[in-house]
């Protein structure tokens, strides 16, 4: 990790940056040093959010001020210097290895409205396209969006679509979206403008639980092609 | 103990000091816009800095009290209106069981934080009692107030509250104006039509010619503004090249430039990443002044170091910490 760039963001966060590219590679380094931090916070530390190549690490200035080791130094030199220890520690990779989800989808159909319209576009039967869609392995490589929102990678490349000219005003909660080399799940109804190919009937986003999104960075997922009459099914069970 | 809404306004929601710790999981932190005017508030009323308030934005609102309280209205863009009187703003007032409060709006400023003695007792969701609309998370319901909804406050009061109501209740029966408030060299200037900015991590990127509209001219608050981002209207801002930026870090303050050259300034309640390049950072003793703007309202921009913003934040905390100190020893 020599090519790191720490600058600060705000009064109360500074960001490190991994390089330029968005890679399976850079995106474990993201998740390894957001791991060191957790586990080591400094004074003053409140949380530090995950995107594709970089990491966000928000703070109470005060509080930094209040601690500081060099008063006389800007609190984001005096964060930055901490981060740059904590990165230069040996790593040691943590014991657990990465979640593994597996999520029910209903593809095509009132599901999935716009899989006869991809099918088409790439020239593929959409029988292929489920196939290789839930044949592939996703990274969680970034939550946001919206809260619940996993960004997955990466998309077999020959499902590669651009977004719709227009996004839909509304897209319904549980909706499975691709677009370029991503797909993902929209947690709750929103606006959006990614392809809609299928619904899963698995809540993705509680509030009210104690670990409210299903999915957090760094995790693995699969998709698993189900029946309408399933999702009904599940779709009850969830209730 | 509540508080009944008659006609809620525009945009009545409650916020809190925000919810943080989510953000990984995509969920923005909310929370007040102007942050000044709701700690102040809660200050006033023997409250922890970041207890919930009701926040008006814009248009006018109409309450009535069920129950006696401890109540203060800081901010700008409205009046409060008793009983064909008006109550002065940044004041801590006792109002009695059954009075009807108005807010008027008037032409400068547009949101206004109403604090009450021990806060409002609704459950907080993921650490915070901030409303997030677009997910329906936390306040009253998730949602905004509407006519009818009984906003409950909460029975336990600090040491402070309670003696602040002594005070008052041995004044006068009816609405107990406090005859203390803090002192306005504490507030930011509002009237400042200057926000300060630091460069923001794509500044190289953006043409000579930005640069200088960028400090150099006005820019208008649009009317397609809400609590996730302001649009502001200006000349372009043109980059140098079209490099696409992987999502990445944006919070409260964030100046982003999007494609077509466009200015938006994220609030609130914004995404917790952004995909486009980061022109500038609203220095947070500045964004009190932005949360206040209204449509067609104009600002300038000058630049300070990172350094320089923070040395201001701490002397704001500095001074907010002092009132609180003042408030504590006097009802003590």
């Amino acid at each position: 990790m020599d090519q790191l760039l720490v600058y600060p963001l705000s009064e109360g966060a500074i960001v490190i940056s991994f390089g330029e590219a968005i890679s399976l590679e850079i995106h474990k380094q993201v998740i390894a040093v957001r791991q060191a931090l957790e586990n080591k916070p400094f004074e003053g530390y409140i949380e530090s959010v995950p995107a594709f190549n970089t990491l966000t690490i928000y703070y109470d200035a005060n509080l930094i001020a209040k601690f500081a080791a060099t008063p006389h130094e800007p609190l984001f030199t005096q964060v930055r210097d901490y981060i740059i220890r904590i990165i230069n520690e040996p790593f040691i990779p943590s014991a657990e290895s990465s979640r593994e989800f597996t999520i029910p989808i209903c593809y095509g159909g009132i599901h999935g409205p716009d899989l006869v319209d991809v099918a088409r576009y790439l020239q593929m039967d959409p029988v292929e396209i489920i196939r290789l869609h839930s044949q592939a392995k996703y990274t969680v490589f970034m939550m946001g969006f919206v809260p619940g929102f996993a960004y997955l990678g990466e998309l077999p490349e020959v499902l590669t679509v651009a977004r719709r000219p227009t996004p839909r005003a509304k897209v319904a909660a549980g909706s499975l979206g691709i677009a370029g080399r991503q797909t993902g799940v929209y947690p709750i109804e929103v606006p959006g403008g990614w392809h809609l190919i299928g619904q899963t009937p698995l809540t993705l986003f509680n509030p009210l639980k104690p670990s409210p999104a299903l999915l957090s960075a760094g995790d693995l997922v699969v998709f698993n092609p189900i029946s309408a009459e399933e999702f009904m099914h599940l779709k009850e069970q969830e209730k | 103990m509540s508080i009944r809404v008659l006609q809620p306004g525009i945009q009545t929601t409650l916020q809190d000091g925000g919810r943080w710790g989510s953000q990984r999981l995509g969920v923005p932190v909310s929370g007040a816009m102007d942050d000044f005017a709701f700690r102040m508030a809660n200050l006033l009323v023997g409250n922890e800095t970041c207890t919930a308030c009701i926040e008006f934005a814009m248009g006018g609102a109409t309450l009535v009290l069920e129950d006696s309280l401890l109540v203060a209205f800081c901010g700008k863009g409205m009046e409060i209106w008793v009983q064909g009187e008006t109550v002065p703003l940044w004041r801590t007032a006792l109002m009695p069981a059954g009075t009807e409060i108005k807010l008027k709006p008037v032409s400068r400023g547009s949101r206004i934080y109403m604090a009450i003695a021990g806060g409002f007792d609704v459950p907080p969701v993921l650490g915070s009692r901030s409303t997030y609309e677009p997910a329906q998370l936390g306040g009253y319901m998730g949602r905004a107030l509407l006519a009818n909804d009984r906003l409950p406050s909460s029975a336990s009061l600090s040491a402070v509250s309670h003696r602040i109501i002594n005070s008052l209740v041995k004044e006068k029966p009816e609405l107990s104006l406090a005859n203390w408030t803090v002192d306005f060299r504490h507030f930011p200037d509002y009237s400042d039509d200057f926000v300060r900015m630091i460069r923001g991590a794509e500044w190289e990127w953006f043409t000579d010619d930005a640069k200088k509209i960028f400090f150099g001219s006005g820019f208008t608050l649009s009317v397609q503004s809400n609590r996730m981002g302001f649009r502001m209207l200006g000349k372009p801002l043109t980059v140098k090249n079209t490099t696409e930026l992987a999502s990445t870090a944006v919070c409260k303050g964030t100046m982003q430039v999007t494609p077509d050259g466009s200015l938006i300034l994220l609030m609130s309640d914004c995404q917790t990443t952004g995909g486009y390049p980061r022109i500038a950072q609203v220095a947070a003793v500045d964004l009190p002044i932005c949360a206040q703007l209204r449509p067609n309202d104009t600002v300038a921009f000058t630049e300070v170091s990172m350094a320089e913003a923070e040395q201001l934040l701490l002397d704001r905390e500095h001074e907010l910490q002092q009132v609180q100190q003042n408030i504590s020893l006097i009802f003590s």
